[in-house]
């Protein structure tokens, strides 16, 4: 819930970077029965300012102003690894120092501070490169197996497509694979691909299974 | 510059510490949550004219300014209940106010059993007006204490000393415009040292169909006239508009208040949309200029996001305080400039 946030109505928050992570985490909570939390992401109205990743600290900061937040005892950032674990967490945590009043992690899951502790989850999983989409398109393609060879040669057909890093790769796959599948509106984002009546993502597949048990424990 | 302010039993504040005041505090909150009796508690421990400012704030309040002669103890307290926490005139009230530079002033207001004068047997006098009497008792740090016991008669309050500003403040309320003699008076006293022209340019600025300010008689009073572009006389400034009569009004306190400071209630009132930015600009201009300290107040989530951009390149000279009402008491939380500026540009609701 990026904008006119009155209240925070958990002592427990989850900061993602957009609206498609919001999206997914509040699907994955929903489906399999995990704690409530209160989640929140960067707003990229401010042209002069980033949103995404870039954009925890001014995120963090605000959210002390929040009604609600004096009763917060812990944050969790959720984040992207993309192509380097370290050097992705190593920003996150710097975004996390830039803001007064929280303490930064000194690696993935292990909350660091007090009033609010905060923790990192990092995407797909600890040390391994990628991101969201990077999970998405698993639990995607084991429920549209016949899509992977077609996405595979699509890419073999577009020679500039192999030369793209395996985020973007990732990424440009998600999309296809919804696009496709989603025949209310191709147009469908990350956001909205759970809203749709086709099961594009299912969110029961074991890839969540890390995740989903990370959350079941941070928030009880 | 107020830094600290402790307030308790006054209004809705059984006990209230704000710290960490800035040039220019912004004030939010709920209705009832206790933004204004704040600024009553700021703009109280200012003067010793705060007996009669307790009834004006009152009127204010559009909470009746009239009252009786009280016949009795009971009567005479509670003219002056609603001053106290839950109406409590048994406990004092008491305000600290304590300054960047180490400097401290204080306000306690209780009840107090009356000194009787002696008999010449030496026994105490028995009166019908033996009850109680409000004193109002002000602490400077090192300068001799003021008390004050004002007592109600018909034809108002009797305060016995002259009423002493020992602390330039004053309290711009939407409800309650400053007389035009006053602003004129207070132009003049500018305008004589010279020193009326930022006034003038902020209002050119601002306005750019004013071409000039002047004091001018108006049915034989001082009145401030503004030269209106294209315009074959001079006019009246109430006449020109609201919203120019405010900033003027707000500035000409900034500048005569100097060293002191202004607690302007609903900022938003009087001004169309657009003017927001440039009006924080130049209020924090001349609280700069004036080394002027700043209490303003606002329900208007355009007059908030105004502030931004003065916010950006001045963040330091800025906190935001909160009014939270709880079940039993009103608190005021205070969040810095920065964190201001980042609820701002990431739009979360923080009123």
């Amino acid at each position: 819930m990026p904008n006119g946030e009155v209240i925070i109505d958990c002592p427990k928050i989850i900061l993602c970077e957009g609206s498609g992570d919001a999206a997914f985490l509040r699907h994955l909570i929903e489906v399999r029965h995990l704690p409530r939390f209160y989640l929140t992401y960067p707003t990229h109205h401010d042209p002069g300012k980033p949103g995404g990743r870039g954009g925890f600290t001014e995120r963090l900061k605000a959210l002390k102003l929040i009604r609600g937040f004096e009763k917060v005892t812990d944050v969790l950032v959720v984040s992207d690894n993309d192509d380097s674990p370290t050097r992705r967490f190593q920003e996150v945590v710097e975004l996390i120092e830039g803001a007064p009043g929280y303490s930064a992690p000194r690696a993935p899951r292990v909350p660091a501070g007090a009033g609010p502790r905060v923790t990192i989850f990092m995407l797909p999983t600890d040390n391994t490169p990628g991101q969201l989409e990077t999970l998405c398109l698993e639990s995607c393609l084991s429920h549209w197996p016949e899509m992977a060879r077609c996405l595979n040669a699509f890419i073999a057909c577009n020679a500039h497509l192999a030369e793209w890093d395996q985020g973007k790769q990732e990424k440009m796959k998600m999309r296809t694979m919804i696009a496709s599948i989603c025949s209310s509106d191709p147009n469908t984002s990350l956001t909205h691909a759970w809203d749709r009546t086709e099961d594009i993502i299912p969110l029961e597949h074991e890839c969540f299974n890390d995740l989903s048990n990370f959350l079941q424990a941070f928030g009880a | 510059m107020i830094e600290r302010v402790l307030v308790e039993n006054f209004r809705c504040f059984q006990s209230l510490e704000v710290t960490g005041l800035k040039r220019v505090n912004v004030i939010v909150g709920k209705n009832s949550s206790g933004k204004s009796a704040f600024m009553e508690a700021l703009f109280l421990s200012s003067s010793s004219n705060a007996p009669n400012a307790a009834f004006q704030m009152r009127a204010i309040r559009k909470a009746g300014a009239g009252y009786q002669v009280p016949g009795d103890e009971l009567a005479l307290r509670s003219i002056w209940a609603d001053l106290f926490f839950d109406f409590n005139t048994e406990e004092k009230i008491h305000i600290q106010l304590k300054g960047t530079a180490g400097d401290q002033r204080q306000l306690s207001i209780a009840f107090r059993e009356r000194t009787l004068q002696g008999s010449p047997s030496g026994k105490a006098l028995e009166s019908a007006t033996a009850f109680p009497q409000i004193v109002f008792t002000w602490k400077r740090g090192g300068g001799r204490d003021i008390v004050i016991k004002p007592t109600v008669t018909p034809t108002g309050l009797d305060i016995h000393d002259a009423p002493v500003d020992f602390f330039p403040m004053i309290w711009f309320n939407p409800g309650a415009a400053d007389a035009p003699d006053l602003t004129a008076k207070r132009y003049s006293e500018l305008s004589k040292r010279k020193q009326a022209q930022p006034i003038v340019e902020a209002i050119r600025g601002e306005y750019d169909f004013v071409e000039d300010l002047s004091i001018e008689f108006h049915s034989g009073l001082p009145m401030l006239f503004a030269t209106i572009k294209g315009k074959p006389q001079k006019v009246p400034i109430g006449l020109v508009s609201d919203g120019i009569q405010r900033l003027i009004t707000i500035l000409l306190g900034i500048a005569y208040y100097k060293n002191g400071a202004v607690l302007i209630d609903q900022l938003e009132d009087g001004f169309y949309f657009d003017h927001f930015p440039s009006i924080w600009k130049v209020i924090y201009s001349f609280s700069v200029r004036y080394s002027t300290q700043l209490f303003i107040s606002t329900h208007s989530d355009e007059c908030l996001n105004a502030v931004r951009d003065t916010l950006e390149a001045n963040s330091g000279d800025f906190a935001l305080l909160r009014a939270e009402r709880n079940d039993k008491t009103c608190t005021i939380g205070r969040f810095s400039g920065d964190s201001l500026l980042s609820a701002i540009q990431q739009k979360v609701e923080f009123r």
